[in-house]
């Protein structure tokens, strides 16, 4: 089951660029106040950190928001380096009912056009955030 | 994509959510559902309106008109001792078993609560995990045919549940009336074949409870039995009149003797936050309970020892109790048959639906369950709504914001839909 709101182009040019050319640490999305499309909130370079991204997420759970996140994360795997995509649904316990059921019945309309993601995270609080638990999911397929 | 039918942003339309209960019915975009009105209602053999029938008609009498039924719908109808009126209800395993019956509330929600023409609004209606494939295309039927919808939608309470929790990937545990479920939610979609019921809900508890008053020598008395009664102090035996010639039927006593019970379930019973000990409930403070006749009794530990069979199903008597499940075995024996990949983010969103979780105790007993029955690693979460109103409607909130959405238009199925492609449209549009 969809709600039938729509993926707006940049996004998809946006998370091509992290994709293929790691040109951005992280890109935020949200759907747009008339609801009817996802669009970029945010897309940070790579001067920002992992604390920025927590950051911008909890903004959005001051405001009672979700969001969505791709997150490339980057870390050395018995010395060998790893480059791995992560897919955040941020939907802080806080968030509205009204905002929950935007973001997670959007959700696979955003998804299914993202490939080479490694992990889909479900966050609902901060332990769900917390970088060794984004590192477990990244890993989890290779030990 | 049919995304233009409906001009405007506001679709007007119309949510039903059917438990075993009471069937929740309103407008989408509210807050709480407009009705709740119980899924029991009052069968008669009505032979006035039998009569009526022939002399409007002015034909012969005719072997249809004699059995002909009058139906009694609402609370403030059926609640009402009428003689020889039967309670039924048209539900059964959560699907609609008795259309008849399904068709009359239907026409009594929308005249009376809806207040409005059925071909004006769409209609969402929620459905159980296991609704099979040919009740979803007999209740599309009806609804298009004779309800005369312009769109229509179905969607797995599960899965609103989940939504309305801010979770695609979940596992629900509804504990309502007659049954408890847990069913896996995975991106959106139920894992039909590890969903895992049991008998233990909130009528188990209401049986449990009559159980009690049995053994404490105290009679149920339902209030529609009561003529009078005096005020009496605490612990002294009720002074009371009954009501004589009342001639009602067995179910009706039953159900009513039920209510009695479902309203000491949900302000005495409380769930023990360790496996029950007498010893240690003992220390517990107790709570005074007001009985309809005037009766009042303080009761201790035993307002921990009825709901304890719940968590632990060998705690009771009966030989059959070790083969159910209690509410942690339910959970984890759904867990265990998914895939090994998706257990641990089933772990970290256990939600809490149905009437039965608001005993006091319940989401705090399912997580030290739980958490004994889970390896230390696991993380785990158990979620509940904390209004009551959250967690007895979740899934009618669920639908009521996803049909006011102004994007999901272009998902209902439309009437013209439902007519170029048949019944099976349904299937093919509400997964």
């Amino acid at each position: 089951m969809t709600s039938g709101v729509g993926v707006a182009d940049e996004c998809m040019t946006v998370f091509e660029e992290v994709k293929m050319k790691h040109k951005w640490l992280y890109i935020i999305f949200r759907i747009s106040d008339d609801l009817s499309h996802i669009i970029v909130e945010e897309k940070a370079g790579h001067e920002k950190t992992y604390n920025d991204f927590v950051m911008q997420m909890k903004n959005a759970e001051a405001k009672k928001q979700c969001r969505y996140g791709v997150f490339d994360v980057r870390f050395l795997q018995n010395d060998v380096p790893q480059e791995k995509l992560a897919f955040f649904l941020w939907s802080p316990d806080c968030a509205t009912v009204k905002q929950k059921i935007l973001y997670t019945t959007s959700l696979k309309a955003l998804r299914k056009k993202m490939e080479g993601i490694t992990a889909e995270i479900q966050c609902t609080d901060d332990s769900d955030l917390t970088m060794s638990n984004i590192l477990e999911r990244c890993c989890n397929k290779y030990t | 994509m049919s995304g233009g039918v409906y001009g405007g942003d506001e679709v007007g339309a119309v949510v039903f959510d059917i438990g075993s209960f009471s069937f929740r019915a309103g407008f989408a975009g509210e807050d709480t559902p407009k009705a709740e009105i119980p899924t029991h209602v009052g069968v008669l053999d009505d032979l006035e309106a039998a009569m009526d029938t022939e002399g409007s008609g002015g034909g012969l009498p005719d072997a249809n008109s004699i059995t002909k039924k009058r139906y009694l719908i609402d609370t403030v109808y059926m609640k009402h001792p009428v003689k020889d009126m039967e309670l039924s209800t048209f539900l059964k395993d959560g699907m609609v078993e008795n259309w008849d019956i399904f068709e009359k509330v239907m026409d009594y929600v929308y005249s009376r609560s809806i207040k409005s023409e059925s071909n004006l609004h769409p209609a969402l209606m929620s459905e159980p995990a296991w609704m099979t494939k040919s009740k979803r295309e007999q209740l599309s039927e009806i609804m298009f045919e004779k309800y005369n919808v312009p769109a229509f939608f179905l969607c797995k309470n599960p899965v609103l549940s989940a939504f309305a929790n801010g979770r695609s990937t979940a596992l629900i545990l509804d504990s309502g009336a007659t049954q408890t479920s847990a069913v896996p939610v995975c991106d959106g979609y139920v894992i039909s074949q590890c969903i895992v019921k049991s008998p233990l809900a909130g009528d188990f508890v209401a049986v449990e409870c009559k159980k009690l008053m049995e053994e404490m020598g105290i009679d149920i008395v339902a209030p529609y039995t009561i003529a009078s009664k005096e005020a009496v102090s605490d612990g002294q035996p009720p002074k009371w009149k009954k009501k004589e010639n009342l001639n009602v039927t067995k179910s009706f006593h039953n159900y009513m003797v039920k209510d009695v019970l479902q309203d000491f379930a949900a302000s005495v019973v409380q769930v023990s936050d360790t496996p029950f000990d007498q010893g240690q409930t003992d220390s517990m403070p107790t709570k005074l309970y007001e009985f309809p006749h005037g009766y009042s009794h303080d009761f201790g530990s035993e307002r921990f020892k009825v709901c304890e069979g719940l968590f632990d199903p060998s705690f009771l008597k009966e030989s059959g109790g070790n083969s159910m499940l209690g509410m942690g075995g339910v959970v984890a024996s759904s867990i265990g048959m998914c895939d090994i990949d998706i257990r641990p983010s089933l772990y970290s969103s256990v939600i809490c639906v149905g009437g039965n979780t608001l005993l006091e105790g319940f989401t705090d007993r399912l997580n030290r369950d739980l958490s004994n029955k889970t390896l230390p690693s696991m993380r785990l979460k158990v979620v509940a709504a904390s209004s009551s109103s959250e967690r007895r409607f979740s899934s009618w909130i669920g639908g009521s914001i996803l049909a006011s959405l102004g994007a999901f238009q272009q998902m209902w199925v439309s009437k013209q839909e439902y007519e170029e492609g048949g019944k099976q449209t349904v299937e093919r549009k509400c997964p």
